[in-house]
């Protein structure tokens, strides 16, 4: 189980490298600290939200930062939501790795094992997510090294929201209509709150596309019967 | 506060992003409407991220190369899901567009 999450794991990891390198061109134009910038990638481990951080830090919005990269993280708790079951038959200490290494590549891999033995799950994910894990610090470590050597006439900083673009529009391919109502939502409302000090238009417009979802929801015809209100 | 103290924070809060149903709530009925919510979150701050970051002071405001590089970056995330296609999809019209401009 070991060697196959290891094999799992690297296909997953393939587009996690050029993301891992705007991380790293991030982490230089901010001004944040390269060794500051670096740890966020074993601290926080979760990319979007690393981005959104260094690039809020170096706009001087730290507040704005830290709550911006929680709102970017929340949708772990719904992974964390759909593996707890499987974690229930490991031990405590497990439990705590286990959550601390449950990036969205991570759930992919173990969603389709929550049923396997418990020995071979967690042999399975412990060796995918270190692999993760190793990878991910160390091509953020490389970015940090090559980037200073990109011409800043390139441009680069504009991947940043080329790349939040890049994990949004694939997941609203044949998603419920609400959830493409709270994503247009949340970009117009941005734009008009934009003068707002230290970038929390953004805030306004996560929360007002959240809230523009839910009605959107609430006004749909068709309501699977999970969604009915418990 | 301090670059590293926002790191911290931010990594205390993604371990309990990550560990809350697995350490905490594994047995407890989540509201309905939460778990909605919580659908909604990941769209709606990507796009305000995208926004922001265009749109905000100190942003990169939105010119004819940010357009056509944005643009290419949604009429290819339509068709794949590969980050890494998109990425080379959007910065190419971005940088053809600001070549031409």
């Amino acid at each position: 189980m070991r060697r196959r999450g290891i094999l799992d794991a690297v296909p997953l990891f393939i587009p996690a490298i050029p993301f891992a390198f705007v991380l790293a061109v991030a982490i230089l134009d901010s001004g944040v600290n390269e060794m500051t910038g670096l740890s966020s990638s074993l601290i926080v481990y979760a990319g979007a939200a690393q981005l959104t951080l260094v690039t809020l830090l170096g706009a001087g919005a730290a507040w704005a930062a830290v709550t911006a990269a929680f709102v970017v993280n929340t949708r772990h708790a719904l992974y964390s939501l759909a593996l707890a079951p499987a974690f229930q038959r490991q031990p405590a200490w497990f439990r705590w790795v286990g959550s601390a290494l449950l990036i969205d590549q991570m759930f992919v891999l173990a969603e389709p094992h929550r049923d396997d033995d418990p020995d071979d799950f967690r042999r399975y994910y412990l060796s995918a997510a270190l692999f993760m894990l190793v990878a991910w610090n160390l091509c953020t470590a490389v970015g940090l090294l090559v980037g200073p050597s990109v011409p800043t006439d390139w441009g680069l900083g504009f991947a940043v929201p080329v790349m939040f673009t890049g994990m949004l529009v694939p997941g609203l391919v044949g998603a419920a209509p609400p959830k493409v109502v709270a994503a247009v939502v949340a970009g117009a409302a941005t734009v008009l709150a934009a003068d707002l000090p230290n970038r929390s238009g953004l805030l306004v417009g996560a929360a007002a596309g959240v809230l523009a979802g839910l009605a959107a929801a609430r006004l749909a015809p068709a309501r699977s019967p999970q969604e009915v209100d418990a | 506060m301090s670059d590293l103290a926002a790191v911290l924070l931010v990594g205390l809060g993604t371990f309990a992003s990550r560990a809350v149903f697995i350490l905490g709530l594994a047995n407890r009925r989540i509201p309905a409407r939460v778990l909605q919510a919580l659908e909604y979150v990941g769209p709606a701050t990507l796009a305000a991220l995208v926004a922001s970051l265009l749109t905000s002071e100190g942003g990169s405001g939105i010119g004819w190369p940010e357009a056509a590089g944005l643009a290419a970056a949604v009429a290819c995330g339509l068709r794949t899901r590969n980050l890494t296609v998109i990425l080379v999809v959007g910065m190419a019209a971005y940088w053809v567009v600001g070549a031409a401009a």
